[in-house]
């Protein structure tokens, strides 16, 4: 059986895995991101380059050392960097005298298209099989999101810390085991039990912050410190409602509406999107400063087109603190800690 | 809104795609009969302003647009700044390029009225990008669309004029025009050359076909303006030996560079024809640049008498 490995992004390895069993491959989890991949990557990774090329570069080289053949990665012919990475990536692998492929899902000619196809249906499974894969795959994103947004939401209140991260790793891990639609179909109330089960503490001020950024940065914990449960653990409210995996699916297509609001408020400052999440930053930046909230922290990676735009836009238009965070393969914990600290302990200085 | 009240002066300025279509924009400006008021080339006191106002993580060459703008701001009626998206089918300009016009209002304040018209190739002609551009000026579109033709004629007439007829070395330069063309950004580098005595190459003197040739092996297109001329040229130059080795000047915090740099060092390991990279940004010293440069130059001439290979 052909070996294949994704990225880390997240949950992304849990997600697609169901999908790569049922095409015939064998699917290989990337080990854990940690420092050693951010090592690794950064050691063979182009000196400019974005701070994502490194960490997946280093996710590669750790993949294709646990045996992985096909390195599969997303593409794209937008204005950012990330449609080019899979090329990068090849020349890199291939100077390094690593065999494996990466394989990018992506159709710039029909060619292309043409062989991406063909790869993909070596092993002849039948397209209502694939179709029921794709489905567990959706369900297992649904699910994972799900907890991730109702941890998001007791994290300020728990009273032994830390508990909510604890549920949800160990959801992780049960919706990475299951692989009935019909079970994961009820595995919703389950959750939602997981967390009711957490104590808390109901009498304590929130803050509420806005989270916006770059999608990998946000979403991928290792690499952004832990930012978000951090936050929560100092006793702010997290919404994280501009940036998400389904989000960005459904949000690519155009049908997501809350993405569709936040580009037509941003349109005044910034006239026309210029890649990644840059209009979706500024979007949700003054949408949050419209509901009343606290703050906005925005995450993005050193050298990031898109964001770097954003930034200087925002830091004109939206009228709440906003705590730029920028990461790279140097970023220290520590550092990381004192400024969310002393930015939480502003924004509740500015609420008296 | 524009109104006109004698003549109206247009302020172009001295930095970006200016340096690749400064012939067009000026006799199409002077053709509709407004002043155009350029910017100084770019000097010390341009970029400190620039780097005043721009972002701290934004390319150097952006800083120094920045800088040109806060000089025209007062002298001028109106900003020409486009925002450019795509000047090939099927390419995108870098982020920066389309975020420009909305960067330098949210940085800068009182800025006269910006001509921040769409130049996007995928969705429309240029010519109706111009011919919005005459309609905020308040001229009609025939009269913008004469102007346009000799415009493009004095821009296709325009001679990159690089090869210096000496006997010297054969040297190409890539780079995007912004920093080849600057003086002040490349360190003269092409006039410091010439004075040497040497040839230059630039992607400007190459027809398209020879680019469209090498780029034809990369597997998947690329989706970068420039970016695929300046990859074309540089492969031109490892495969053909047309020049005695070149030079690939990149600007920190250049984004697509960074990675198409990779495609170039991937050809160079395999060929015997010289290439080095200097990267540029506001803390580059001249002394470091020439230093380097000489050094290479060296090499290439001690290559050249003793048939040194590695």
């Amino acid at each position: 059986m052909i070996k294949v490995s994704v990225p880390n992004m997240n949950v992304v390895p849990i997600v697609v895995k169901p999908v790569f069993e049922e095409l015939g491959y064998e699917f290989i989890a990337p080990p854990k991101m940690s420092r050693k991949t951010i090592e690794e990557g950064a050691k063979y990774a182009p000196e400019f380059a974005c701070f994502p090329l490194k960490a997946v570069l280093g996710d590669f080289i750790l993949a294709s050392r646990k045996g992985a053949e096909y390195l599969v990665i997303f593409g794209g012919t937008g204005p950012c960097r990330f449609g080019w990475y899979g090329s990068t990536l090849q020349i890199i692998l291939k100077n390094l005298g690593i065999p494996a492929k990466v394989f990018v899902l992506d159709f710039p000619t029909e060619k292309w298209a043409r062989d991406t196809f063909s790869i993909l249906g070596i092993n002849g499974s039948s397209v209502k099989k694939l179709i029921h894969s794709g489905l567990i795959a959706l369900k297992k994103l649904r699910l994972i999101e799900l907890a991730q947004e109702l941890a998001r939401k007791i994290r300020p209140f728990e009273v032994k810390i830390g508990e909510s991260d604890k549920t949800l790793q160990k959801i992780y891990k049960i919706v990475d085991n299951e692989n009935s639609f019909i079970r994961l179909m009820k595995m919703k109330n389950e959750i939602k039990l997981m967390f009711e089960g957490i104590n808390k503490n109901s009498n304590h001020e929130l803050i509420r912050i806005g989270l916006v950024g770059e999608l990998y940065m946000c979403l991928q914990e290792e690499l952004n410190m832990w930012t978000e449960s951090k936050l929560g653990k100092l006793g702010a409210f997290v919404d994280r409602s501009a940036i998400g995996l389904w989000k960005y699916v459904t949000g690519d297509i155009g049908l997501n509406f809350a993405h569709r609001r936040a580009k037509r408020i941003a349109y005044p400052w910034l006239k026309w999107h210029a890649g990644g999440e840059s209009i979706y930053s500024i979007g949700y930046s003054l949408i949050f400063e419209r509901k009343g909230y606290d703050g906005v922290v925005h995450i993005s990676p050193l050298g990031c087109m898109p964001e770097i735009v954003a930034q200087t836009i925002m830091e004109k238009c939206v009228n709440i603190p906003i705590l730029n965070l920028v990461f790279d393969e140097h970023t220290g914990e520590t550092g990381v800690n004192t400024r969310l600290e002393a930015f939480c302990d502003l924004l509740k200085l500015r609420k008296e | 809104m524009v109104y006109y009240h004698s003549i109206m002066k247009i302020g172009i300025p001295r930095a970006g795609l200016y340096y690749q279509f400064f012939p067009l924009w000026d006799t199409f400006f002077k053709e509709l009969g407004f002043e155009v008021v350029y910017s100084p080339p770019t000097n010390a006191s341009l970029l400190k302003k620039g780097l005043e106002y721009a972002h701290s993580d934004i390319c150097f060459p952006m800083k120094v647009n920045f800088g040109h703008v806060y000089w025209l701001k007062d002298k001028v009626d109106v900003l020409f700044v486009p925002r450019f998206i795509s000047l090939e089918e099927k390419k995108y300009m870098c982020p920066k390029f389309m975020g420009l016009p909305d960067m330098l209002k949210a940085s800068i304040s009182n800025l006269p009225p910006l001509l921040d018209v769409n130049f996007n190739i995928r969705k429309k002609p240029f010519i109706r990008s111009w011919i919005e551009v005459g309609k905020r000026l308040r001229v009609s579109a025939n009269k913008v669309k004469k102007a346009l033709v000799k415009a493009e004629i004095s821009q296709k007439s325009y001679q990159w004029n690089n090869l210096n007829g000496g006997d010297g070395l054969k040297i190409g330069i890539v780079a995007r025009p912004y920093i080849i063309y600057d003086k002040y950004v490349s360190a003269e580098l092409i006039d410091r050359l010439k004075e040497k005595g040497m040839n230059i190459l630039t992607a400007d003197n190459l027809i398209p076909e020879i680019i469209n040739k090498e780029i034809a092996i990369l597997k998947k297109p690329i989706y970068f303006d420039f970016g695929e001329k300046n990859v074309g040229t540089a492969l031109h130059f490892l495969n053909s030996g047309e020049v005695d080795g070149f030079l690939y000047l990149i600007s920190f915090e250049c984004g697509p560079d960074s990675l198409l740099k990779e495609i170039i060092d991937d050809r160079a390991r395999t060929s015997d024809i010289p290439y080095t990279t200097l990267v540029l940004d506001e803390h580059t010293e001249i002394a470091g640049i020439l230093t380097r440069v000489e050094a290479f130059l060296d090499m290439i001439e001690y290559k050249s008498k003793t048939k040194f290979n590695l």
